[in-house]
């Protein structure tokens, strides 16, 4: 257990079991919705949240949580009202919360923000008080789901249906944007805002290729989440790599890995039958 | 809701249209529809391609606000139907719905018990036994445990009718119901749609199977843009209803104006 005597390394460790179980059940909603632009587009968001935190001198993650939670409702609302796209939404708060960043930044003059770290992650960057807030978020998160898990479902399955039949579809939409953005702004740290996405999306892409129900994708998912978490954290410290890009680039071999075996595609069987011929 | 107040609903049309117009992107789609629907009685909404049956449907359901006129259900305004929702069930074209979807055929027809299980709860035994009951109901026991993704578009469609039934609704709405469902399946259907009427069920159905659909119906609504009411006499049966529509279908061909034949007097 050598790695992880560190205090530094136990911290990202813990981090990472957290963010691998959050990010991998959130996703399944997000892959299953076809919401991954809008999970892209909150993730970048939190970047304007993070500047904004350093030039009001409040801690950033708690900016970052404020300010995504609020663009991402910003976009639900806008696109539920289907005059302009969704995706088109997304691309112009994607762009413009950055923007906002970028503007805020430049009016720190003399500050000197490791921003390297909330865009790409650092193991180091996660201090106690990260842990704590990441504990905080899957406390709220994961109760969310297991008490609105069949309504979420129902809802993902078939919007249209579980509207006319009773279900309070608008809400739990909104609902569902306030965990993504929570997921997003508890895994900045460890792997930062612009690969937060990522792990949001290809776990839960993963477990898609084998899973016949709901449960079984949610559960390979996580187990994926959490083998691309832990597997990429002690890689990258073995390989002296960064821990985010680490960790996204191990997840998506195993994206590939799934597709490659899927049941559903069956390729290996095609590429028999190809070399037999 | 108390016992007076559902008497005096009974009385009154579980669904009426007065005036209504909606456009969908600037376009017209539904022209000044003036339709009564009673308590139990079974219509069947047809007409060709593009007539705006779905959007008459999804107006009624609330889904698309009308621009002008009015529509009540349980003599509400669709949009505020509250509780009054779960009384409601709807079976889509299967084309709308992801077929993909990592879902047994069993989870998907559970799913039709969700608002009435309401939040925090898990699905009781009693939840169970309706789900087994329906499946049984239109023949779909034996792929309970298949995912969606296995199943042909005809077992799909019965899938989602259970997911209706289990609901155990007043009003029924079902799109296209027999679409891609085998000859042998599409008469089962017939057959449950007389139980279901026994049990005092009212359904609306859109529908392409014109020349068998009127022997199972109360009333036939013929819709092109506009749709007109036409009394039925009483001694109507459903060859006398078969025939005349024959005759509305010629009339369609021609491009002549659609009609309604309302309820038979019970």
């Amino acid at each position: 257990m050598g790695i992880f005597e560190y205090a530094f390394m136990q911290r990202a460790l813990i981090a990472s079991i957290i963010i691998g179980v959050l990010c991998s059940v959130i996703g399944v909603y997000v892959v299953l919705r076809g919401m991954s632009f809008i999970g892209a587009g909150i993730a970048h968001a939190s970047f304007g949240g993070v500047a904004l935190g350093y030039l009001l001198n409040v801690n950033p993650l708690i900016s970052a949580i404020v300010f995504s939670v609020l663009t991402a409702l910003c976009i639900g609302k806008i696109a539920r009202r289907k005059v302009i796209k969704e995706d088109t939404v997304v691309g112009i708060f994607f762009s413009a919360t950055m923007a906002f960043g970028v503007l805020c930044i430049g009016l720190l003059k003399g500050y000197n923000i490791d921003l390297m770290s909330y865009l790409f992650g650092s193991i180091l960057a996660v201090s106690n008080e990260d842990i704590y807030l990441i504990g905080g978020v899957a406390c709220v998160v994961l109760p969310c789901i297991f008490v609105f898990f069949k309504e979420l479902k129902f809802v993902t399955f078939d919007p249209e249906v579980a509207e006319i039949m009773g279900l309070p579809v608008n809400w739990l939409y909104y609902c569902l944007l306030v965990l993504i953005s929570l997921t997003i702004v508890a895994s900045m740290k460890l792997v930062g805002i612009v690969l937060a996405s990522a792990l949001l999306i290809t776990p839960a892409a993963s477990a898609y290729q084998f899973a016949e129900d709901f449960k079984t994708m949610m559960t390979i998912s996580v187990i994926l989440g959490l083998v691309s978490c832990i597997g990429g954290l002690v890689l990258s410290y073995y390989l002296n790599t960064a821990s985010g890009a680490t960790i996204v680039m191990l997840s998506t071999t195993i994206f590939f890995i799934s597709v490659l075996f899927s049941p559903k595609k069956n390729y290996i069987k095609r590429l028999i039958a190809m070399i037999k011929k | 809701m108390s016992n007076k107040d559902k008497k005096e609903d009974k009385a009154k049309n579980i669904i009426e249209l007065e005036n209504v117009v909606v456009y969908l992107n600037d376009r017209m789609v539904l022209e000044d529809i003036n339709m009564s629907i009673p308590y139990g009685c079974v219509t069947a909404v047809i007409g060709p391609n593009g007539a705006g049956k779905t959007t008459l449907l999804r107006s009624i359901l609330g889904i698309i606000k009308p621009s002008s006129g009015k529509i009540s259900v349980f003599g509400k305004s669709p949009d505020h139907l509250g509780k009054d929702r779960n009384r409601i069930a709807y079976v889509p074209q299967i084309r709308s719905v992801d077929m993909t979807f990592p879902i047994r055929a069993k989870e998907a027809v559970m799913m039709g018990r969700y608002p009435r299980i309401g939040l925090f709860a898990k699905p009781s035994k009693e939840d169970y036994k309706i789900v087994d009951e329906v499946m049984e109901q239109v023949d779909i026991t034996s792929i309970a445990d298949k995912p969606l993704s296995k199943l042909s578009g005809g077992q799909v469609q019965r899938v989602f009718i259970a997911r209706a039934l289990a609901a155990n609704p007043e009003l029924l709405f079902l799109d296209e119901p027999t679409n891609g469902v085998d000859q042998l399946h599409s008469s089962n259907f017939y057959e449950l749609l007389k139980v279901l009427k026994k049990e005092n069920m009212t359904i609306i159905i859109v529908s392409h199977d014109v020349g068998v659909i009127a022997n199972y119906v109360d009333a036939v609504a013929c819709i092109n843009k506009k749709l007109f009411l036409h009394s039925v006499p009483k001694a109507i049966n459903g060859k006398v209803l078969s025939e005349m529509y024959g005759c509305d279908a010629v009339l369609f061909n021609h491009g002549e104006i659609p009609h309604m034949v309302v309820c038979k007097d019970k």
